[in-house]
């Protein structure tokens, strides 16, 4: 066995070590929870992935879409599993899902104009004084989804450019021996990295592609998304075997839907990002240079913490940057797998999945599995003032805070000041709303955030006021402000911007560390006494 | 002391320079960078690199059975007793009186074809998987038959007057052992020849009958032999699964100086201490019993365990009172905490809101949440060194009863209050392993043959604890007074009573029945109802009214339940976090723990420095579970610090087990072989060792670590596997059979399969599978 570990050559990047490869130049990758191993050869990457995760009791349904860039020859993936998977465990789903979710809970741009500010209230004061959002609406989103996608997990076992085989808990023992038997190179490197696995009685499955049922674009290929599913006491995400051999940072965003319940990483320090910022006009075109630059300050003063970017209703949404997701989606993405509530032996069909995104960034030496904790629910980002209309020292709802229910984004706000005439003896300033000219307003989420431009830009120039949470002051902190004059520019549509988020309004030790450091303190005086009274009874 | 290691604290005639370690600790706090952490642990624990130096290891495989399989039974000594010889119980007893008595209470009397329990199962096998295939049983229940070849190879293979299927496991069968092998299912050797029949006064003849049928040098090991049973590709399953299995629950105990799982200090006991304690000879016969000692006592033969149908079923009142007494002090119960819940009966994480621990007294205004209010009932092993309840962990009937009860005591809601006569009860948690069979469907009547996976595992290991969550809604509490909660148990489930009292009334039942009654003079009737035991009992006001809800000091009840808590899901590990954080304040800041007084402790009396350390271990672990490494790491090290010497192999164990979480093989390693050392009965420990050395391609050592642990269970799958992919890297012949003897014991590839098509189909399953869920209290029906 070990001859043919030395046989190996440097054909396979491990998972997101490929990434890793990548990240130490220009470019970012992100994580991935397997490996990628070919016959021919060469180097392979994977440098974007995104996982959905769904959890109810023990069981979890892992989702994740991988891309790949190498020879465009046969290769597979290897992953490791907790379990021996049967082949109804294993799916592919369409692409689309995983657009819709990542657009659901990415950071997303809004723009508001004043109102008139001699305009009568009406609606305004009937709903509480909130805002006008422009929001996609929901009904006809969700029957497009509907129409569209329909039931669409692929129940066959060979489908698209996948070739699924399961290996036995036998078969894994000796996984590089049946890789060897398949035509399939390792890298050399991989044996201290794969051992673990093996020794520790890890399964795995692997999806080979056949090369001709995937299209290569610059050398890169968007794979269909893989779900399967398990049942274990833990919740966690592998991320460990991804990152071997990467010299560089790693991006991974990671989106949980669990009926009822908003999740935390319990190994690091989580915070929220910062939201509900009003930024300068420019940040439009620049959403994910902004992003980048938010979310990089955020790390910056959190160290090594993972970023809580939405935490919300998974069918609903304010504003929504796309449409929800609906029940289809849910199934798709294992719902149809999770048992039904207490008494029912379906599957589940509630609609109370909580949407939790989160975003890590890490480097090789902190690259931990990530182990996820429940979380209290918490709101945030939403166009929600304090007080009334009238009241003249309302403000915007800032930061995270905890609530009874999950409606947290981040969520940053262009805004266009009356220029308008003002011809009455009252007028009420800050009513926010959609564009004079009575037309629909936009919202534009971030996504591809692996891709987002970095370093070029200072996040004081891009925000209209001041984050005191991030120590940052605005270049020209006169917010809002209106370089669009009365007349607003067309609506922008949802489009991929590269970017990355920032944030921390709400800052939570993982560990109650300072507890710990006091208890100890405390600790180590008792046993001091203690040795002394035990030395002076010697 | 193991080799190298520095003394602590003791017989120093010079001031003491502290361990590196300690120093270290003082020095940096927790501050410690993390390698520094491990240093404290390993420099500490006095390690050294094992010798490396000896001939490479082949494969150790688990024993075939021979000619009396798929038992493991061995025959040594050729012909000689017959099995009528084997039964024969009468000539023993003319010399050993009271001995021969106290047996003829025992289960052990009972093992064979006149219990209708056995004979009920043994059907099922036979129906199932041929008649063959209960020589599985009769290795342990049915010498006689089986050294005469009569195990019933058909329904008429059997006689019901057949002296040899009375007596069970007689006096020559367990004196007539000469070699016992740890693997289980009957892994004896047996002596069948003749005893040598002692003269009174011949002190030559009287030594040679001592030297033939003394056991005392096989000490545990006889009872293992019969008290681990799996079944397995041997009896014609697809899969192998552990059954009873007392040895391995006992060998990683603190009962053996093994225990890994948490800081302990109970003395260490075996089989015999506690199952076969020193009985006074009753003057009366004390003439006719040659074996007691000169104060007139013998090792008690009556082997009391947890069998009250047994004893009931044959009118036997001492021994039912004798089981009952010793299972009374197995457990301890408490309601340990109480706070709210949200709409979907989930509590707030982080126990937000919660009363930790649960005194009397009203739920304040935060108590009560949307989804009503929530009790915390902790159980735990206090006294017992293998699992509770022991022996074939799908057929107990050990449940909780637990009541809301008004002013009146009237129950206006509850959860396993119908379970004592209701046999389809599913909204009671019992103390049982859930087996479903193919199609993932719960098997209820211990149906071996179709036996495919355990979905849970709800008994206790010793001093283990365990905690279930009881939901009462609030348009429930209305007049609320108390949650009341009893822990019951009862030998076997209604189910099983139900197809055994089926049987007895056939015409083969009836004549066993008869076979019994001439032989034993016993009428055994299993439809009598079963005795139901109350094991434990605790009340907690909801009206500041009545006793304190456990007279056990706070410390030990929340340190008892976050030990618990830990078993939870793994993103529900920060309240064990919350609740251990709550247990290092209370044993910081109160009195000096003092020891429960009177009863069943369920923790010994500590020093005030120990009782820190025990908190410290269980938070690291809570925090661990949690993947923070580093700083479970601190706590450990300051356990440490606060622990006795030696340290405690629970405190390398621990630190061990979350390095190898994370990799941190090279730092791993070393401690796992200093818990080898200190525990050297724990299996665990040498799978976390082989695990370690594997995977840092130590292959021979690995091997090596791989052996030592399957010298104590050699069917152990995990240590099967590093086995069999050691001996592929060294390229050894052997690397075959081991592969093959690693996929023949594995665990089967479908479990987690079955596992989710049980909780698919049954909402037992489905709460069930979960450790720490949560009962909904229903409402109770109106009284009359």
């Amino acid at each position: 066995m070990k001859t043919g570990m030395r046989r190996w050559t440097l054909a396979a990047a491990m998972a997101l070590a490929a990434a890793g490869v990548t990240a130490g130049g220009s470019e970012r990758a992100e994580a991935f929870c397997g490996f990628y191993v070919s016959g021919a050869g060469g180097e392979m990457f994977n440098d974007a992935t995104q996982v959905v995760l769904m959890r109810m009791g023990t069981r979890t349904v892992l989702s994740m879409q991988n891309n790949y860039k190498g020879p465009p020859s046969a290769f597979a993936l290897v992953i490791p599993v907790p379990v021996v998977l049967q082949e109804a465990d294993v799916k592919t789903l369409p692409a689309e899902v995983f657009k819709k979710i990542d657009q659901m809970g990415a950071p997303r741009l809004v723009e508001y104009w004043e109102q008139d500010p001699c305009q009568p209230d009406y609606e305004r004061e009937a709903s509480g004084g909130r805002g006008v959002a422009f929001s996609a609406a929901p009904m006809e989103a969700d029957k497009a989804s509907k129409d569209d996608l329909g039931v669409t997990v692929e129940a066959q076992f060979t489908v698209g450019e996948y070739e699924i085989v399961i290996l036995s808990a036998k078969d894994s023992t000796g996984l590089e021996t049946w890789l060897q038997q398949e035509k399939y190179q390792i890298p050399a490197g991989a044996e201290p990295l794969l051992r673990p696995y093996v020794s520790g009685g890890s399964k795995f499955f692997v999806a080979k592609v056949n090369p001709d049922k995937v299209t290569f674009a610059d050398g890169r290929a968007q794979l269909s998304p893989l779900r399967f599913h398990y049942d274990h006491d833990d919740f966690s995400l592998p991320i460990r075997l991804g990152l071997a051999n990467s010299s560089g940072t790693q991006d991974l965003i990671v989106n949980i839907l669990a009926p009822g319940q908003r999740y935390e990483v319990g190994n690091r320090p989580n915070v929220t990002i910062p939201t509900n910022l009003d930024v300068k006009n420019e940040v439009r075109e620049r959403f994910g240079e902004f992003y980048a630059a938010l979310f990089d300050r955020t790390m910056e003063k959190n160290p090594g913490a993972v970023v809580t970017e939405y935490a919300w209703q998974a069918t609903t949404c304010d504003p929504c940057p796309g449409p929800q997701l609906d029940y289809h989606d849910l199934a798709t993405l294992g719902a149809d797998v999770l048992a039904g509530e207490r008494g029912q032996v379906s599957a589940y069909q509630g609609w109370d999945f909580v949407h939790t995104r989160m975003h890590a960034r890490y480097g090789k030496d902190n690259a931990d599995d990530l182990v996820f904790k429940q979380a209290a629910p918490i709101i945030g980002g939403r166009e929600v003032w304090s007080g009334g209309w009238d009241d003249v020292n309302r403000t915007l709802e800032e930061r995270s805070k905890p609530a009874g229910t999950n409606a947290f984004q981040g969520r940053y706000a262009i805004r266009h000041t009356w220029t308008g005439p003002i011809a009455c003896d009252k007028p009420k300033r800050g009513r926010w709303g959609g564009p004079p000219d009575g037309g629909g307003g936009g919202v534009k989420p971030a996504l591809d955030l692996a891709f987002a431009p970095r370093g070029q830009a200072k996040l004081e120039a891009f925000v209209a006021g001041d984050v005191p949470e991030l120590a940052v002051k605005a270049t020209s902190a006169t917010a809002p402000v209106d370089p669009a004059g009365a007349t607003p520019p067309p609506a922008p549509v949802v489009e991929p911007m590269g970017k990355r988020k920032s944030g921390c309004g709400c800052s939570s030790d993982a560990g109650g560390g300072r507890a710990v450091l006091a208890a100890a303190l405390v600790l180590l005086v008792l046993g001091r006494r203690r040795r002394r009274q035990e030395a002076g009874r010697r | 002391m193991i080799a190298g290691q520095a003394p602590h604290g003791r017989g120093a005639t010079t001031p003491a320079r502290p361990p590196r370690g300690r120093a270290l600790a003082r020095r940096r706090g927790p501050g410690l960078g993390t390698g520094a952490l491990v240093l404290v642990l390993v420099v500490g624990l006095g390690l050294t690199t094992p010798a490396r130096a000896e001939p490479t290891l082949g494969a150790r495989l688990p024993a075939a059975p021979g000619r009396y399989g798929p038992s493991l039974l061995e025959l040594a000594g050729g012909a000689g007793a017959g099995g009528v010889e084997l039964a024969d119980v009468e000539t023993c007893a003319t010399c050993h009186a009271a001995v021969a008595a106290q047996w003829q209470a025992s289960a052990h009397s009972f093992a064979s074809f006149g219990n209708p329990i056995y004979r009920s199962n043994v059907a099922g096998v036979r129906a199932a998987l041929g008649a063959p295939a209960t020589r599985h049983c009769g290795g342990c229940h049915d010498l006689p038959l089986m050294i005469d070849d009569a195990m019933p190879t058909g329904d008429a293979g059997l006689a019901a007057d057949d002296l040899r299927a009375h007596q069970g496991v007689s006096c020559r069968v367990c004196h007539g052992v000469r070699a016992a092998r740890v693997d289980g299912n009957g892994s004896y050797t047996l002596d069948a020849a003749t005893v040598p029949t002692p003269t009174p006064g011949d002190a030559a003849s009287l030594a040679r009958h001592r030297a033939a049928t003394s056991v005392r040098a096989l000490g545990a090991e006889l009872c293992v032999s019969c008290h681990r049973g799996f079944l397995s590709p041997d009896l014609g399953l697809p899969a192998h699964l552990s059954g009873i299995d007392e040895p391995t629950a006992w060998r990683g105990s603190p009962y053996q100086a093994s225990g890994t799982a948490r800081i302990d200090a109970v003395a260490a006991r075996t089989c015999v201490d506690c199952h076969m304690p020193e009985e006074a000879v009753a003057a009366a016969v004390r003439d006719d019993e040659a074996s007691a000692g000169a104060d007139g006592r013998v090792r008690s033969h009556r082997v009391v365990g947890g069998h009250t149908w047994m004893a009931a079923m044959r009118g036997d009142a001492d021994h039912v009172a004798r089981t009952q007494a010793a299972l009374r002090d197995a457990v301890t119960l408490d309601v340990a905490a109480l706070g709210p819940v949200d709409a979907s009966a989930q509590a707030p994480p982080g126990l937000t809101g919660w009363v930790l621990p649960a005194e009397r007294g009203r739920p304040g205004p935060g108590a009560v949440g949307a989804g009503g209010l929530a009790v915390d009932v902790v159980i735990r092993n206090a006294g017992v060194g293998h699992r509770f309840p022991g022996g074939v962990l799908d057929m107990h009937d050990t449940w909780l009863e637990v009541a809301l009860v008004d002013g009146a005591g009237r129950a206006l809601a509850g959860s396993g209050l119908r379970h004592a006569a209701d046999p389809d009860d599913d909204e009671a948690h019992v103390l049982r392993t859930l087996v479903v069979d193919e199609d993932g469907r719960v098997l209820r009547q211990h149906e071996l043959a179709r036996f495919r996976a355990v979905i849970a595992n709800h008994t206790l290991a010793p001093r283990e604890a365990q905690v279930v969550r009881f939901v009462a809604p609030a348009e429930l509490l209305r007049g609320a007074a108390a949650v009341t909660v009893r822990l019951r148990h009862r030998s076997r489930t209604l189910h099983q009573q139900a197809v055994v009292c089926a049987e007895s009334r056939t015409p083969v039942g009836r004549a066993f029945a008869r076979g019994t009654g001439d032989y034993r003079d016993v009428v055994l009737d299993p439809c009598r109802p079963q005795p139901i035991t109350e094991l434990a009992s605790a009340r907690l006001g909801l009206d500041g009214a009545g006793p304190a809800p456990s007279p056990r000091p706070a410390w030990v009840r929340v340190y008892e339940h976050g030990m618990a808590l830990t078993a939870a899901i793994g993103e529900r590990a920060a309240e064990a976090e919350v609740v251990l954080r709550r247990a290092l304040a209370l044993v910081l800041a109160g009195p000096a723990p003092a020891p429960a007084a009177g009863g069943a402790s369920a923790e010994p009396a500590v020093a005030p420095a120990t009782a820190r350390a025990m908190v410290l271990v269980q938070l690291a672990a809570a925090v661990g579970r949690l993947g923070r490494t580093d700083e479970a790491l601190t706590l450990l090290a300051w356990a440490r610090v606060l622990a006795p010497r030696p340290t405690p192999a629970a405190i390398p164990a621990l630190a061990a087990e979350l390095l190898a979480r994370v990799w941190r093989w090279q730092e791993a390693a070393p401690l796992a072989r200093a818990v080898v050392e200190r525990a050297p009965g724990n299996t665990g420990a040498h799978v976390a060792l082989a695990r370690a050395l594997s995977s840092l391609g130590d292959d021979a050592g690995a091997l090596r670590a791989a052996h030592a642990g399957l010298a104590l269970a050699p069917r152990e799958p995990e240590l099967l596997r590093v086995q069999a992919i050691a001996l592929a890297a060294l390229e050894h012949p052997d690397a075959p059979a081991a592969l093959a003897a690693f996929d023949r014991f594995r665990a089967p590839d479908v479990s987690s399969e079955l596992r989710i098509a049980c909780a698919r189909q049954s909402p037992v399953c489905a709460r069930e599978r979960e450790g720490a869920h949560a009962h909904l209290l229903s409402p109770s029906p109106p009284v009359d």
